[in-house]
């Protein structure tokens, strides 16, 4: 049977003000979370599990938050698989060669992620991966149906709507509308805690940041003038309104 | 003799801004460029860049990132000395030449901010942050909107790209519902009208969608239109949809998550109308008003318009 291997990044919540570390975002415990995207692909990955299509769901992650993985696990994962190492180190390629590494050995796999991590937005992993894999990756998937031995996945563009079929292995990535990650329940965040997490450290150079520096962009706050709906309608009138 | 590459597969990569962009960039990597345009905007390619290399690829313009640009570029790329290849943002071609560098084992940069050179700055986080990324070797990426200082060989690559790693695997598509598209493209349009959670259902919607047609202006959503069927989602602008950079831009309803504000800051000015007077959208647009956005919109309606 087959089994889907979702990728998971840890993320400074883009809602809360950010702060700065030299060459990283400042590390924040009380405001780091999963990446929502991923939240989406292994939400799906979970229905898929449950509607008997896979026999398991790993997630896969790095870092230094090994604790927000029992989050994953309540959702719906089965196990998981967690590469030590600096945040600060983590680039798209080096994801993609250390998740292939642990969770790589099994052709009958269905990778998947979010589109883009909401902080570094690089999209970059999952071709990254496809490339390791030697297998197709498709972005945006607003929908994935199980059919025979691959999956059908529709998504979503600017210049349309594609569809595709697939044999696994493939990389698909998660978009907005993929699925609605559920609230773990209290009994399921307690079973994750017994779920299997298989440890490793990082064995690349732990010293290479993935950035020079990391710093605050422009601030693009306006003045607003609030004005009447007659005034309102007035300055529209340049525009031929 | 090396050289880079700028791709402009639509009329984005032609434009004034281009045009000042590739002169900055040339400068930076020390070396000329070499435009690849689709069949369609070959003479305005050459007029825009006299001088340059202007090669035609028939298979540049192609809806599907995956069938088009990646197996195209990774193909032409073998016989050029190249440095980087890069382009105007935006969705389809950051996929596009993050599967080509995926293929080459190369980095790609997506956004990168040409206003920080010597450094190259990427724009992160839904544009709140930036990232100051090495250039050590060739690489792909995007470029934003905005030009900066030509600071001669400050990105120097000796290196060019070398061969794929093993084969561009591409998916092959069974079915592509392509969008005929009616509307003014929102890339062109000087004016654009925004809708959001305010106007409260699809009719509303569909108002204010008669109600851009009527002026001739651009129409666009935010996430939360589009996930409740409102519209369809290539009128999605922010974070992970369109960035828009009209002359006005009215967000009716729109309450203003940083996702949506990340794809219209660089709009000339900007209009909101919102019955909530904290609504964050109003922290960053020039002109504001505290109304129902139907009732505006209905205004507008009776007001008729010349409409392009």
């Amino acid at each position: 049977m087959s089994r889907a291997v979702v990728l998971i990044s840890v993320v400074q919540n883009p809602e809360e003000p950010l702060r700065y570390a030299p060459c990283a975002f400042a590390r924040a415990e009380e405001t780091e979370m999963l990446n929502d995207f991923d939240l989406i692909a292994l939400e799906s990955a979970v229905c898929l599990k449950e509607s008997g299509v896979l026999d398991e769901v790993v997630v896969f992650s790095m870092g230094e938050r090994r604790d927000l993985l029992t989050k994953a696990l309540a959702m719906g994962a089965d196990r998981a698989v967690f590469v030590s190492c600096d945040s600060a180190v983590i680039t798209p390629e080096i994801v993609a060669a250390q998740a292939v590494e642990y969770c790589g050995k099994q052709p009958d796999t269905l990778w998947l992620l979010g589109k883009i991590g909401v902080n570094f937005e690089s999209g970059h992993t999952a071709h990254c991966l496809a490339a390791r894999l030697g297998c197709v990756a498709v972005d945006a998937a607003c929908e994935i149906c199980w059919k025979g031995a691959g999956v059908h996945v529709t998504c979503e563009s600017e210049f349309g709507i594609p569809r595709y079929d697939l044999a696994l292995p493939c990389v698909v990535t998660a978009d907005l509308r993929l699925a609605e990650p559920r609230f773990p329940s209290l009994p399921s965040i307690v079973k994750a805690k017994r779920k299997p997490v298989e440890m490793h450290e990082y064995d690349g150079d732990r010293e290479a940041c993935r950035s020079l520096r990391v710093f605050a962009g422009a601030d693009t706050r306006r003045k607003c003038q609030f004005l009447s709906e007659e005034e309102f309608m007035e300055k529209l009138e340049p525009a031929g309104i | 003799m090396s050289e880079w590459v700028w791709i402009a597969a639509n009329d984005a990569g032609l434009n004034d801004m281009a045009v000042a962009q590739v002169a900055q960039i040339s400068a930076l990597l020390g070396c000329p460029a070499r435009i690849w345009c689709a069949p369609e905007f070959e003479s305005d390619a050459r007029e825009r860049f006299p001088g340059l290399s202007v090669e035609v690829l028939a298979q540049l313009w192609s809806p599907f990132p995956d069938a088009g640009i990646a197996s195209v570029v990774n193909a032409r790329l073998s016989s050029l000395q190249c440095v980087a290849v890069l382009g105007q943002h935006s969705a389809w071609l950051a996929q596009s030449l993050s599967m080509a560098s995926a293929a080459l084992r190369e980095p790609f940069y997506s956004r990168i901010l040409l206003s920080h050179a010597p450094e190259c700055v990427r724009s992160i986080c839904a544009n709140r942050a930036c990232e100051a990324v090495r250039i050590s070797g060739p690489f792909m990426g995007t470029v934003m909107p905005g030009c900066g200082q030509a600071l001669p060989g400050a990105w120097q690559i000796s290196e060019a790209f070398g061969s794929p790693v093993g084969a561009l695997h591409l998916p092959t598509e069974i079915e592509f519902d392509e969008f005929s598209d009616n509307l003014v493209s929102l890339d062109r349009a000087k004016v654009v009208f925004a809708g959001g959670r305010g106007l409260g259902s699809g009719e509303n919607f569909e108002k204010l969608s008669r109600c851009a047609a009527r002026y001739g202006a651009g129409l666009a959503a935010s996430r939360l239109a589009v996930d409740l069927g409102w519209c369809r989602n290539d009128l999605q602008v922010g974070q992970t949809g369109r960035a828009v950079a009209p002359e006005i831009y009215v967000a009716f309803g729109i309450s203003g998550a940083i996702q949506h504000l990340a794809g219209i800051q660089n709009a000339r000015k900007i209009y909101a109308v919102n019955t909530d007077k904290t609504a964050p959208i109003f922290e960053f647009s020039d002109f504001g008003l505290i109304a129902d956005a139907v009732r505006v919109i209905d205004r507008l309606l009776e007001k008729g318009g010349s409409g392009a």
